[in-house]
């Protein structure tokens, strides 16, 4: 009976705002830059008078609607000349616009606002996006830009620890993150555990974080959208860019095939610490290689003025290995062909090939080693449309089909007589979606986004049905029951949702408005982790007959507001409450690595996660910067753990704040610093030990999960960059640009806590031990250049 | 693999450290734990020690428990009684001149305290004997002497699985890490068994850790081979799953467990519960001094 109301309100919305709608003429086309031919997402194009306004796609591609007459059109983008256009429409118009880069950036955007009552108008709320350029002037590790660690200083990201991997979005598990690369997902987001993001900042355009009030064409994760868009290639000339630092360097280069048609853009990494500390390793250790590279090209083609085509990918892997070999990595493989069927109708066709891998072995086949490989690989096709309907309509609607098969972990021993495998039974999902979504324009202080998206999830073979009965005890594994098995593409069990998204906002003033949203997002693929912080070798599980998806409802209200001179400070507080279901917990003893019956040791629960956000950001001026507080919590409940009472999850983050400044004392030099607090993670303390044999156990009878938490953690971080001089002595711009990045990390010295550990002998001395990853200054110098 | 992680993380030590630290948890319930571990030894005292759990961060030693009866029985309505004759929750079986544990028995634990009874019940298995106990010397890989590294050769019985723990004593002081206790099936330690053959590495090895004493000549290594039951195998393999290596380690840790208990009380609140183990073992054992082999190149002497 709800969806049925919910349907009927959807359809009888659309209905009434295409008939209120008087004829009008289209105005449409991209906009792209004109230094490098990149097409320009979020670019905004309005009447100067205010009152008719559209932002481009992420093809740049726009279309506006307007009645016949005379109008000036305003392009404007962050860092770019404003173009205006007169035009006298008696007719539909095509007009594709180049914005030409400002000369010099004397104001500096940090946290992209494109204009300064951006963050008010549009309906988007619970949204981040971060410009490249600033997330290279924010102190870093090593003085590495990155744009996962750039995020997490935003309000409602956290991580659990430097070496933890991924990231959390308000209160979320890493998993409930969707990481789009061009579209195609990304498993592992991290290098080194958790200390770099896999994404090589010299071939990212567009860095979007979406929280709350998620549009209908995402879907399959619970908390959040991360969409990273890459670099298209510069269609005008060769350029390069990359930074030479001291655990790694980058380099991208750039460059038409056909002037103005086609381009590509290749962009690598590669660190070098086990170079560097060969000459201080034993000679047992002088063969040991440690390192990670990534890969990332695209190559675009445009067709004719309707039809483009982009080609992209990305091939990463970290390496670990001396005796042993440890290594991981992601691949991906993106189609996209884009058609602008008219002036209204925009479609893009993606299809994308998506693997995780990780391989772990001890010894080799001679003397009775050991490995263990996993992989995830993810099949995709999606269609997407705008379809532009007249000036208050925008309607989005596609679909998406998703094959995932997991290969969870497959052993082999080598024994004298021969290896003896230990292969755990793949898992095959299909997830299909349909959605359909509006953003429409009540009036001028009144813009609705609402969608539907409809999913399913069928659970097939060749995987089996693993059947389960209870648990002899709490703590115990289910017992199983036996194993059914089907022919190949048949449904085990299918599983069908209907998620509702809704968004809305309202002007207050000119300069303040009130937003608020409501999502529904389905999780069909789980990741499986019960140790300290994900790490590489955890699996992910996709929905079966035991594991049902994860669903999450969101309700989030915002207020935000512009003041100062310029409206050059933007402040805005948002509170959110989640509730969550099918949660997964784990028994106390769960074998998750080498287990066929690794679903007989889940727990299923229900999550919540509510808090409060405030972020206050200056986006122009010598100072810019920004200050995020984050008052959470989130909490877990499973009936066999805690008595059945709620605890908190890993992640529960009661405060945490971020404070990133930048101040500019002139175009060559400039002081970068970062301050990051949050209260310490929790952590299951045994509060209770006894003596076997003289051997010290340790109990903790009341069978609390996190019941105690690490010290807090902060970090003060500061950069100095000088920039090289912009022009020669003839007065010329230099072809090379080089900037000096001198960093200091953690400055203080703090020993912020990973992780802790008991060390307890029985009737003597008991230590609870920190183990802190980073618990020094780390200095760094790096030189980025580009040309 | 976490020695080797640590190992291979050489770079991430130079930043990294480890310190003691407080942390706050909340107090727990004080509950019963029973260490009864009892043998067919003659000339070692057989005793069940009861306590007192305790705080964890409670640096003191457990309290006694105070029973009111404790005894054993088995199958042969055979009555051992325990008596706590130092009043330090160490009970005993007075008598000296005869095995407490005989093969293929059961045997029943009741300790009686107030209202409350604990029961428990075991088996006593077979065990194997240990033929001969080898040693090699290892040079050193970081630095300092090197060490000797010692290997049992135990056959595992033909028939049905039989279940051990390997104890491993240097001059007479037992290796009390819960990392270094072994559970051993049929031959195996680390799920490789086969049924009636010779233990296979790593199970009867013994290689000091980065924490223990190297061996040097001159050191007595005795291996103790202790028959258990599959349930007292999966409460020794719980134990060593609460190990917990410190740096890069933690990472992969997960959070600790609660073992098992097969100790049952009539008790129904948590602080009427028991923790702790009960178990009957045939135990054999045999003891070796290292010495200079024959033709044995060291690198330098040892001790």
């Amino acid at each position: 009976m709800r969806r049925n109301k919910i349907q009927i309100l959807f359809v009888s919305l659309i209905f009434l705002s295409v008939v209120s709608i008087a004829q009008n003429f289209t105005v449409s086309g991209t906009v792209k830059d004109n230094s490098n031919g990149e097409s320009m997402i979020s670019a905004m194009v309005y009447t100067s008078d205010g009152n008719y306004g559209a932002a481009t796609n992420v093809y740049g591609f726009y279309s506006l609607q307007l009645p016949k007459g005379k109008y000036t059109l305003l392009f404007n983008y962050s860092g770019y000349e404003i173009v205006t256009k007169e035009i006298d429409l008696s007719s539909d118009l095509k007009l594709d616009v180049e914005l030409a880069p400002q000369a010099q950036e004397v104001d500096v955007v940090v946290v992209t606002g494109k204009k300064n009552t951006d963050n008010i108008k549009k309906v988007e709320m619970s949204t981040i996006e971060i410009d490249v350029k600033a997330i290279e002037k924010i102190p870093a590790l090593l003085g590495e830009p990155d744009v996962v660690k750039s995020v997490q200083l935003t309000p409602g990201v956290s991580t659990v620890g430097e070496g933890a991997t991924g990231f959390n979005v308000r209160g979320g598990s890493i998993d409930q993150n969707l990481i789009l690369l061009d579209e195609a997902p990304v498993f592992n987001s991290s290098h080194l555990f958790g200390f770099f993001s896999v994404f090589n900042p010299d071939a990212v355009k567009n860095v979007k974080l979406i929280k709350g009030g998620i549009p209908s064409e995402y879907g399959g994760r619970l908390s959040s959208v991360l969409d990273i868009r890459m670099k298209e290639g510069n269609k005008k000339k060769l350029a390069g860019e990359g930074g030479i630092g001291a655990l790694f360097s980058r380099f991208a280069i750039e460059a038409p095939i056909v002037k103005d048609k086609a381009s590509f853009v290749v962009a690598g990494r590669r660190s070098y610490a086990d170079v560097l500390a060969k000459p201080f390793l034993d000679e047992n250790f002088s063969d040991a290689q440690f390192y990670f590279y990534d890969l990332t090209a695209k190559v675009n083609y445009e067709i004719n003025d309707k039809n483009n085509v982009f080609v992209s990918g990305y091939f990463g892997r970290d390496v670990f290995q001396q005796g042993f070999g440890f290594n991981w990595g992601n691949q991906t493989a993106t189609v996209r062909w884009n058609r602008i069927f008219n002036d209204k109708l925009f479609g893009n066709f993606t299809t994308y090939f998506s693997n995780y891998d990780f391989e772990i072995g001890v010894g080799d086949e001679e003397d009775g080693g050991f490995n263990l490989k996993g992989n995830n690989e993810t099949y995709s096709f999606k269609p997407s449309f705008n379809y532009y309907l007249n000036s208050k309509n925008t309607l989005s609607f596609g679909g998406q089909s998703i094959l995932y098969d997991f290969s969870p972990g497959n052993s082999t021993v080598f024994l004298p007589d021969g290896p003896l495998n230990n292969n755990r039974d793949n898992r095959v999902g299909l997830e299909n979606a349909i959605y359909i979504g509006n953003e429409q324009k009540i009036k001028k202080s009144i813009i609705l986004q609402y969608g539907l998206r409809f999913s399913s999830y069928h659970y097939l073979a060749p995987s089996k049905e693993y059947l389960y009965g209870d648990r002899p005890d709490i703590t115990s594994s289910r017992v199983s029951l036996g194993v059914n098995e089907y022919s190949t593409g048949q449904s085990i069990k299918d599983y069908y949702n209907l998620e509702p998204r809704f968004s809305a906002k309202f002007d207050v003033d000119s300069v303040s408005s009130v937003k608020l949203s409501y999502n529904r997002m389905t999780q069909y693929i789980h990741l499986l982790s019960n140790t300290a912080a994900a790490t590489p070798l955890d699996i992910y599980a996709p929905s079966s007959n035991n594991i049902k998806p994860q669903l999450a409802d969101q309700v989030a209200i915002g207020y935000f507001r512009n003041f100062g001179k310029d409206l050059d400070w933007e402040a805005s507080v948002e509170a959110y409450y989640k509730i969550l279901q099918n949660q997964i917990g784990y028994i106390p003893t769960a074998d998750l690595l080498s287990n066929n019956d690794y679903e007989a040791d889940l727990y299923f629960g229900e999550g919540r996660a509510y808090g409060t956000e405030l972020l206050l950001k200056r986006t122009t001026g010598k100072l810019t910067g920004w200050l995020s507080l984050t008052l959470a919590r989130t909490e877990i409940k499973v009936d066999e753990v805690n008595n059945g009472d709620f605890y908190k999850t890993r992640f529960d983050q009661p405060v945490n704040g971020n404070l990133v400044l930048n101040y500019e004392f002139n175009p060559r030099y400039e002081l970068s610093a970062n301050f990051a607090y949050n209260t310490g993670t929790p952590f299951t303390a045994s509060s209770i030990n006894y003596g076997i044999q003289g051997i010290s156990v340790s109990h903790n009878p009341e069978n609390l999960r996190n019941n105690s938490r690490v010290p807090d953690y902060h970090r003060l971080d500061l950069a100095f960059i000088i920039h090289g001089k912009e022009k020669n002595k003839k007065g010329e711009i230099r072809k090379w640009q080089g900037d000096w990045n001198f960093g200091l990390y953690n400055v203080y010295a703090r020993k912020n806590t990973f992780t802790v550990y008991f060390q307890d002998e029985v009737n003597g001395e008991t230590q609870a031990i920190r183990y802190s990853i980073i618990g020094t200054v780390i200095p760094s110098i790096t030189y980025n250049f580009k040309f | 693999m976490k020695k080797y992680l640590f190992g291979i993380f050489t770079i991430w030590a130079l930043t990294s450290c480890e310190d003691p630290i407080s942390v706050e948890v909340d107090e727990g319930t004080i509950q019963l734990s029973v260490d009864a571990f009892l043998t067919n030894e003659p000339d070692k005292q057989q005793k069940i020690i009861l306590k007192e759990t305790k705080q964890f961060f409670d640096n003191v030693s457990q309290n006694p428990f105070v029973a009111d009866s404790v005894y054993v029985k088995d199958d042969l309505n055979n009555l051992y009684l325990f008596e706590d004759l130092s009043s330090n929750g160490e009970y005993v079986w007075s008598e000296t001149d005869s095995s407490l544990v005989n093969l293929n028995r059961t045997y029943y634990l009741t300790i009686k305290a107030g209202d409350i009874i604990y029961s428990s019940e075991t088996t006593s298995e077979r065990v194997a004997t240990i033929d001969s106990i080898n040693w090699e010397y290892a040079p050193p890989v970081f630095g300092g002497n090197g060490t000797y590294g010692t290997e049992a050769v135990i056959k595992d019985l033909i028939g049905a699985t039989d279940y051990s723990w390997l104890r491993v004593k240097v001059n007479g002081e037992y290796n009390l890490n819960k990392g270094s206790q072994i559970v051993v099936t049929d031959n195996s330690n680390v799920g490789l068994s086969t049924d009636g053959e010779f233990f296979i590495p790593p199970a009867a090895y013994y290689f000091p850790g980065a924490d223990d004493d190297s061996l040097g000549l001159g050191d007595k290594v005795t291996y103790e081979l202790w028959s258990i039951t599959e349930e007292t195998s999966l409460f020794w393999a719980e134990v060593i799953n609460q190990n917990v290596d410190g740096a890069l380690g933690a990472i992969f840790a997960t959070p600790t467990a609660n073992v098992r208990t097969n100790i049952y009380s009539s008790g129904t609140k948590l602080s009427e519960q028991a923790v702790g183990w009960f178990s009957t073992s045939m135990v054999n054992t045999a003891t070796q001094e290292i010495f200079v082999k024959e033709g044995e190149q060291l690198s330098f002497p040892l001790n």
